[in-house]
């Protein structure tokens, strides 16, 4: 599904992410752990072309990224607040993603729907605009709207950060579901080894740019992760 | 103490920014500008105050004067209403702390006091004290009237800044205040009233009985007492920041999401100008860029140099689209990894920009077509200069636009902020209103200037056509620089 072939990213020198390479497969959630500046962020912007390589290629469904445009449209992602239009109220931002996605304004009254129990009811018919809601609730628009429209891949970094420990939970469900009944592929990076072992059925560890561990999830993984950490 | 190191954070503040760092040659531009406004105000009050007995018979000299000081300090009252900002500083870092709240809100009054609008206050009627006042009245008297001059300037001031605390971003009351002003001032021009008599008449007393001077320092002492009561309820944090529910008005452009994907990036983009402080105040100015064409077409000097005129009616009909277009990619910074990854057509993308830029040059077009009181030929110019924005300036400025790489934070300041602005934008501006001139000279040269608007219009016609083209050439470049762009704007500054 994804392929990333001698990727290499460098800033005035310094490698910052240096994978050989690295296959993922449909409908296996893949988690990224590591340390600040691993380099987690930087392989998801690879993954979405948002900041050029300075080697090697990155292909979703045998299709180089940075040179087609079609796999954006089964992909969706959530990095950051830059991912927000934060002057829009949540429905117009919904409706705007969702016509990006060829959904009719229906198409999302329906998804909304469906996200109630997701959004706590903190998000819908509250007439307020983004950059006026909390960072947690900020969050749960932008993850919402990586998920829109039936996408094959969601990319989402840090999901879990600012958010209240009830959404944490409703989250690590969602994320189950929609793997199970949609076939969606989850890349999920986070500081929190234990969402990230419960939603995760592969995790790689970065460091420092590389592959430090490749393991595929079991019983052992959260208490292996622990150790790995615990220096 | 405290006071000193509050002052040095600030400075700290303004030359570690690194707008300040980034932008050092345009921060010198803005201080050298300044100095002019300055020495040039300096100019004008010398040779006013120098010549003034000459223009009005010996007893009407001063209190002719005083009059019109009443439009200057309602001039003074619009123009900090708009471009002067309110001296909250970030006090937020220092609520924490253990300093006393009337410190804080004492600091950022008197902080506020003192600034460029005050300077020229006292430039202004400094000469006039001295060389008019004085040599009627004596020195004694110049020195109250200056001192009482500063404490009606400085009572302009304070309730600037708690009118303005009251009102941010009412869009009503803004324009109620406009209209209030315009009336006040139109009424006393057609003598329905005569508040700079009365005004005038005041301060003449004033001069004759120093007493009177107290009322503005009873008035100014009120005024510090209004602000001073009114920050001091409101200092927590949610209050001082510019944070502030605002109501939501939906849908009030919802027919333009039946053009599909085009008309939802162009509402988009229209909710950004209306939403936004930065953008929203470029949009009030825009009855001033219309109303341009007042100081010049009145005057056959100006209207007989066709050259001008073709300058004035680019930026007549085209200025809000220039600025827009100029900086369409920049105002996105904020979320521009969001545009590039959820798969929006680049073509439609821009498509949508070109189109809500036209609309926007037809509308002040048609607005700006009263100007045929001014003769047919200043309508000709304008068609002509309107058809050439259309096809040749949109699309030139949005291939520009992808040289921005610094994106604009629309949630600060007013339309004279240049935070965003690099000199590229000043260069993109160069072609824009050289071009045409040098196109359209040689036709006048030769004594066929109607050939030259033609020509113009020709190339504006001709563009237009090419338009599918032309925004393919957008969308390549678009799609080269994207990754510098992108990086950019992901740089906080």
């Amino acid at each position: 599904m994804i392929h990333i072939q001698h990727i290499q990213k460098s800033y005035n020198d310094t490698v910052v992410l240096d994978i050989a390479e690295l296959q993922l497969k449909k409908a296996v959630n893949f988690g990224l752990v590591g340390n600040n500046g691993a380099g987690k962020t930087t392989l998801f912007r690879l993954i979405l072309d948002l900041i050029r390589a300075n080697k090697g290629t990155i292909e979703i469904n045998g299709e180089d990224v940075a040179k087609t445009e079609s796999w954006k449209q089964i992909t969706g992602s959530f990095l950051d607040q830059g991912f927000l239009i934060d002057f829009l109220s949540p429905e117009e931002y919904f409706n705007f993603v969702g016509r990006v996605r060829g959904l009719s304004k229906d198409d999302t009254s329906l998804y909304l729907t469906d996200m109630e129990e997701f959004f706590n009811g903190e998000i819908i018919g509250k007439k307020k605009l983004i950059r006026n809601l909390s960072m947690g609730n900020q969050q749960k628009i932008g993850i919402a709207a990586a998920m829109m429209g039936k996408p094959e891949i969601v990319v989402l970094d840090e999901p879990f950060n600012s958010l209240d420990p009830t959404t944490q939970i409703r989250l690590v469900k969602l994320i189950r579901k929609l793997q199970e009944t949609q076939q969606i592929t989850f890349l999920i990076s986070s500081h929190d080894i234990n969402h990230i072992t419960e939603v995760c059925e592969r995790i790689v560890v970065l460091h420092k740019g590389k592959i430090a561990q490749d393991i595929t999830t079991s019983e052992d993984t959260l208490e292996a992760l622990k150790t790995y950490f615990a220096i | 103490m405290l006071i000193s190191s509050f002052l040095s954070h600030q400075y700290k503040k303004a030359r570690r920014s690194s707008i300040w760092q980034k932008n050092k040659a345009l921060n010198v531009l803005i201080f050298i500008v300044a100095l002019i406004i300055l020495a040039e105000v300096i100019g004008f009050s010398l040779i006013l105050a120098h010549g003034w007995h000459e223009l009005f018979p010996e007893a009407e000299t001063l209190s002719s004067f005083f009059k019109i000081s009443v439009f200057y300090f309602l001039g003074s009252f619009a123009i900090r209403f708009f471009m002067q900002q309110l001296p909250t500083m970030e006090i937020v870092h220092y609520q924490l702390l253990p300093i006393k709240k009337s410190t804080l809100i004492h600091f950022i009054l008197v902080k506020g006091k003192v600034n460029f609008f005050t300077l020229i206050s006292l430039v202004f009627f400094t000469p006039f004290a001295f060389m008019q006042v004085g040599y009627y009245e004596g020195t004694t008297a110049a020195w109250f009237w200056l001192i009482g001059m500063m404490l009606i300037d400085l009572n302009v001031n304070y309730f600037v800044f708690y009118l303005k605390k009251q009102l941010v971003n009412n869009l009503k009351t803004v324009t109620a205040i406009l209209v209030l002003l315009a009336l006040f001032v139109t009424g006393d021009v057609l003598k329905w009233y005569s508040f700079s008599d009365l005004f005038a008449q005041a301060i003449v007393g004033a001069i004759r009985q120093p007493l009177f001077w107290l009322v503005p320092l009873a008035l100014l002492i009120f005024a510090y007492m209004l602000n001073y009561r009114f920050f001091y309820k409101r200092l927590y944090l949610e209050e001082v920041g510019t944070k502030k529910s605002e109501q939501l008005h939906e849908n009030r452009f919802g027919y333009l999401q039946r053009f599909g994907l085009i008309g939802e990036i162009m509402l988009l983009d229209i909710k950004l100008y209306i939403r936004n402080k930065r953008t929203k105040s470029m949009l009030y100015l825009t009855p001033l860029f219309w109303a341009y064409g007042l100081l010049f077409y009145p005057s056959d000097q100006y209207t007989s140099d066709s050259g001008f005129m073709i300058f004035i009616g680019i930026f007549i009909t085209g200025y809000l689209t220039i600025t827009y277009l100029q900086s369409a990619f920049a105002y996105e910074g904020s979320y521009y990894d969001f545009l590039l990854s959820s798969g929006i057509d680049f073509e439609q993308y821009i498509k949508a920009k070109l189109t809500l830029g036209s609309i926007v040059i037809v509308v002040s077009y048609f607005v700006t077509l009263p100007y045929l009181y001014f003769g047919w030929h200043i309508l000709l110019i304008n068609t002509a200069m309107a058809i050439f924005n259309l096809g040749f300036v949109t699309p030139m400025m949005l291939y520009f636009a992808t040289y921005n790489k610094k994106a604009i934070q629309l949630s600060r300041g007013n339309a004279f902020n240049f935070q965003g602005m690099s000199t590229v934008h000043w260069l993109t501006m160069l072609p824009l209103f050289v071009l045409p001139t040098a196109i359209y000279l040689p036709f006048k040269w030769f004594g066929h200037p109607d050939y030259g608007l033609l020509v113009l219009a020709a190339i504006g016609l001709i563009t237009l056509a090419f338009r599918s083209f032309l925004i393919k050439l957008i969308g390549r470049n678009l799609l080269e620089k994207k990754y510098i762009m992108a990086t950019g704007f992901r740089e906080k500054n």
